[in-house]
């Protein structure tokens, strides 16, 4: 593993952060020297927690993504298209329009229980150590599914304006959250990327197979459950706050794995850092997009990511037709 | 003395009996019998793969009690896939298992520095399986655990692991590898495992291992002027008769 690619990483993460608090700039700069308790204040209570969610959020996408990659040994693995975030907004919406409980605590606990149902789900259907297909197969069934949960979810609460709520919230946005939510997301995102860093080199040896793994005396029944309950927490947790947000988990990790030689556990660490500094860069973009209204995020990182992993399946194919 | 290893009542549930094995000291012991005998399986209770049962002793001490950085020297095992899950290169992926001086050692032996920086899914099936067997080499353990190390490899390349098996054997390293070939088992290794079902039927020398009425039993082969040939000959599709 190279210094210097991580250490630029860390740089343009920074500098991401610091400009996701600052921008825009002039009226901020402005209001700094005109009232510099409001613009404290604004700092504290809009800026921070939107920089926050996007670092955690991210961070979170990309560190689960590299954990599910390596443990399925396929780079097509992620939390989006395992089903997971979609199982984690069902979840919450469930709690919040069916059983009427909006704390954060209960959002997130119905997200993290939806998230567990979906990974518990894909195990079951498609096994361990899925072929590609299989995993896509059983990750689309699994999405299509929770999904038409959800509406049928909105369509039967009491409130009439439920799709209208949820519109926002379900397509991924950081936009008006508190630091109090930003909290309940942040917290668990980053003690399940604490502790999924533990799990790096029980992965790496995956990678000479689970019976390789299992004679190096890793317990890879554990460690499996370990990285389903940890990514359900921690995904779960943000879906909660900031809705369902698509494609980081995947290509976070396998830019990752250029900078570790394609170790899948080494390539936590740069797959946090990779998608922090997307999500932070996606909700930049979001904000600089000259459309006079926000865009939720989740459209920013799909526009992006979906032609990434177009052109990602494409390649696999060229691979395995040579 | 303490053996070497020692193995009482190693099981795996549907796959392999409760089995007692012992190798008193540095050996090259060659499991062999048809495919589905258990092979693999007492090869993974021996490693302590899948929810083995039984007791396992290697050089006195239980696999199961020490931590991943001791057991790579007290154990390695090669298992017959040849997969590898990403594309690392052939130095990162012997270095899963060992320090960079041990995994050059290994990879010397193996003459495989000019691959060391290539990747292992850009390498013939016999150059991933030469790394593969590297990695499991590399970190010296007291025993080596190796199933059908020598599929996929030339004839030059065959002799030579042979070669380099029994120098490890000549360093106070176990050897138990599962093979296919008898002539080649039966030429290099000190003892002959003969298995059966999910059990061991037979074991002694080679020579008299090889001549025994029981390994041809369990085969179905018999030798013909220096030719193992089918004890009885099987119907062919369209058979009219006996073909010799």
């Amino acid at each position: 593993m190279k210094a210097l690619p991580f250490a630029l990483l860390g740089l343009a993460l920074l500098a991401a952060f610091a400009a996701s608090l600052a921008l825009p700039w002039p009226p901020i700069a402005g209001l700094l020297d005109q009232d510099r308790p409001l613009a404290f204040a604004l700092l504290w209570e809009l800026q921070l927690p939107r920089a926050l969610l996007a670092l955690a959020y991210g961070a979170m996408l990309g560190a689960s993504g590299a954990a599910i990659q390596g443990l399925f040994a396929n780079p097509l693995a992620s939390p989006d298209l395992t089903g997971t975030t979609s199982g984690a907004a069902l979840g919450a919406v469930v709690t919040a329009y069916l059983l009427g409980f909006s704390a954060p605590l209960a959002l997130a606990l119905g997200a993290v229980g939806g998230a567990l149902g979906a990974l518990l789900l894909l195990l079951a259907l498609a096994g361990p150590r899925a072929e590609t297909a299989t995993l896509l197969l059983a990750g689309l069934a699994i999405s299509a599914l929770a999904g038409a949960l959800t509406t049928l979810a909105l369509a039967l609460a009491p409130s009439p304006f439920a799709f209208y709520d949820a519109y926002e919230w379900l397509m991924g946005s950081l936009v008006d959250r508190s630091l109090e939510q930003a909290a309940f997301a942040a917290a668990p995102a980053l003690a399940a990327i604490a502790l999924l860093l533990r799990l790096r080199r029980p992965l790496d040896s995956l990678t000479l197979g689970e019976e390789v793994a299992e004679s190096f005396g890793h317990d890879v029944r554990r460690m499996r459950v370990e990285i389903v309950c940890l990514t359900a927490a921690g995904v779960g947790a943000c879906v909660a706050i900031c809705g369902a947000i698509g494609f980081v988990g995947l290509v976070a990790p396998i830019f990752a794995r250029r900078l570790t030689g394609g170790h899948p556990g080494r390539a936590i660490v740069p797959a946090a850092l990779i998608g922090g500094l997307l999500l932070l860069a996606a909700d930049l973009a979001v904000r600089s997009a000259p459309l006079g209204r926000t865009l939720p995020i989740g459209v920013v990182t799909a526009l992006l990511g979906a032609p990434f992993f177009l052109w990602l399946v494409a390649h696999m194919r060229w691979r395995l037709a040579r | 003395m303490t053996p070497l290893l020692e193995a009482r009542g190693a099981a795996l549930a549907g796959r392999l009996e409760p089995t007692d094995f012992v190798v008193e000291r540095p050996e090259l012991v060659c499991l062999v019998g048809p495919n589905g005998s258990g092979k693999t399986s007492l090869l993974h209770a021996l490693a302590r793969i899948g929810g083995a049962s039984g007791e396992v002793r290697i050089a006195g001490k239980r696999p199961e009690e020490l931590a991943p950085a001791a057991r790579r020297k007290l154990l390695s095992f090669l298992p017959a896939s040849r997969d590898v899950a990403w594309p690392l290169s052939a130095l990162d992926l012997v270095r899963l298992g060992s320090s960079r001086a041990e995994a050059d050692e290994a990879m010397a032996e193996l003459d495989l520095e000019p691959w060391a920086g290539r990747r292992v899914d850009r390498l013939s099936t016999g150059e991933r399986s030469r790394v593969l067997i590297a990695r499991a080499l590399a970190p010296k353990p007291r025993l080596l655990l190796l199933d059908e190390p020598v599929a996929n490899l030339d004839p030059l390349w065959q002799l030579r692991l042979m070669q380099t098996l029994r120098r490890s054997v000549a360093q106070g390293q176990g050897a138990v590898v599962a093979m296919h070939d008898l002539d080649l088992a039966a030429r290099y290794a000190d003892r002959l495992v003969l298995m059966e079902s999910g059990a061991i039927v037979a074991d002694g020398g080679p020579e008299a291992m090889l001549g025994s009425e029981r390994l041809s039993e369990v085969f179905g082969i018999k030798r013909v002027g220096g030719l193992w040939q089918p004890s009885a000959s099987l119907p062919r599709s369209g058979g009219e008769g006996d073909h010799p």
